[in-house]
């Protein structure tokens, strides 16, 4: 997959990237990065 | 699902989890895989417990993570190209403390505060616990330990990580970029609210009118049965011709789209027939025209949910073990 199909995917439907360049910066220098999620384990 | 109808009978907001949470979260999740991250989904044990949740009962909180855990795979979230992580397993780590008191000594205490979770930031000083200014530092803290790239949340959990960019700048620690998703709008329409959550008017609003599960015909639920989608769609707000703050359209771009790629409308032949939408943009730009009606949009959009959904009832029908023991929680307590 190449910079900008990732650059698309990562970015689509977001409603805020901080920031677009350094996001670019990261696929670009990276093939593996590291992301993740926190969920509070909640009933609400 | 006995369980949950009678919840339902008794009017008690179930504990399960509601469709920005599986799907909005889900699939932006699938996307960053897709792109080739290590993906962590982390189940914020002790966060749950500093904020009362569950009651604070740690082993109510393990049980709703495993939960999720369920219910991500139901989502087609395959177990093994994710990462589960409990907050407990960084815990018993003395460096990850090291990291929250250096966050903690780093920022202002008006700035730990106001990147807190929504709860406590009105209450009188009496009313609140000490313990609740460790969140946004271990918030932070868990980034770096992680050693992640890139951090990911609704847009109510902004301010955590523009906490944790300062941080990082001033600790010289690896700055993680973040991606901030739409908080799904309840099906009520937009609400407004005296109460600041954020200084910018655009995101008060989004966060005051969130999808929230303690008004369950404003919410949709992962389990929802076809009647219930189609019954709560149906009796959605859903201006006509109008794009902005409708929760029906919003339900198509971030749901609809996100995990499929055309919207079909199972429109009556009199009234033109089965249309089929290849992009949000063009349903969008069809509906502000007038020439797909608000009843129409519904039933697309409610028909694409039931489709979306259908692959929870059927993981929840062959696994009912955990689900059912998330509704026992609610009711012994």
């Amino acid at each position: 997959m190449d910079l900008e199909q990732r650059m698309r995917l990562v970015t689509r439907n977001a409603e805020e990237v901080v920031t677009p360049e350094e996001m670019r910066k990261l696929l670009e220098t990276e093939t593996k990065p590291r992301a993740y999620w926190g969920f509070e384990c909640s009933g609400q | 699902m006995n369980a949950l109808d009678s919840e339902r009978k008794r009017g008690r907001s179930p504990r399960i989890m509601h469709i920005g949470m599986g799907v909005v979260c889900g699939s932006k999740i699938k996307d960053m895989i897709k792109a080739g991250f290590e993906f962590i989904i982390f189940l914020a044990d002790w966060h749950s417990w500093i904020n009362n949740k569950l009651g604070g009962d740690m082993e109510k909180i393990r049980l709703c993570g495993e939960y999720f855990k369920e219910c991500f795979t139901a989502l087609r979230i395959k177990p093994d190209s994710v990462q589960y992580l409990w907050a407990s397993d960084i815990a018993k780590n003395m460096e990850y403390w090291e990291k929250v008191v250096r966050i903690a000594k780093s920022v202002t205490l008006q700035r730990t505060w106001r990147a807190l979770p929504i709860m406590g930031r009105e209450m009188s000083m009496t009313d609140m616990e000490t313990a609740w200014v460790y969140y946004p530092c271990m918030q932070s803290a868990d980034i770096f330990h992680m050693n992640l790239d890139v951090a990911c949340a609704g847009m109510d959990q902004r301010k955590a990580h523009m906490l944790a960019r300062d941080a990082a700048e001033k600790l010289d620690w690896k700055k993680p970029a973040c991606i901030h998703t739409h908080l799904l709008m309840g099906l009520q329409g937009p609400e407004k609210t005296e109460r600041q959550f954020d200084e910018n008017v655009d995101v008060n609003l989004q966060i005051s009118s969130k999808m929230s599960k303690s008004i369950p015909k404003n919410c949709i639920f992962i389990h929802d049965t076809l009647e219930d989608i189609r019954t709560k769609i149906r009796a959605a707000y859903c201006p006509p011709r109008e794009a902005l703050r409708n929760p029906v359209l919003e339900l198509a771009k971030y749901v609809v789209f996100a995990e499929k790629e055309s919207l079909k409308i199972p429109r009556p032949s009199k009234y033109g027939g089965l249309e089929s939408f290849e992009s949000y943009e063009e349903t969008e730009k069809a509906y502000v025209k007038g020439e797909l009606h608000p009843l129409d949009l519904k039933d697309g959009v409610a028909e694409a949910l039931i489709e979306i959904l259908s692959p929870v009832r059927e993981y929840f029908h062959k696994h009912p073990q955990t689900l059912r023991k998330m509704m026992e929680i609610e009711i012994t307590r």
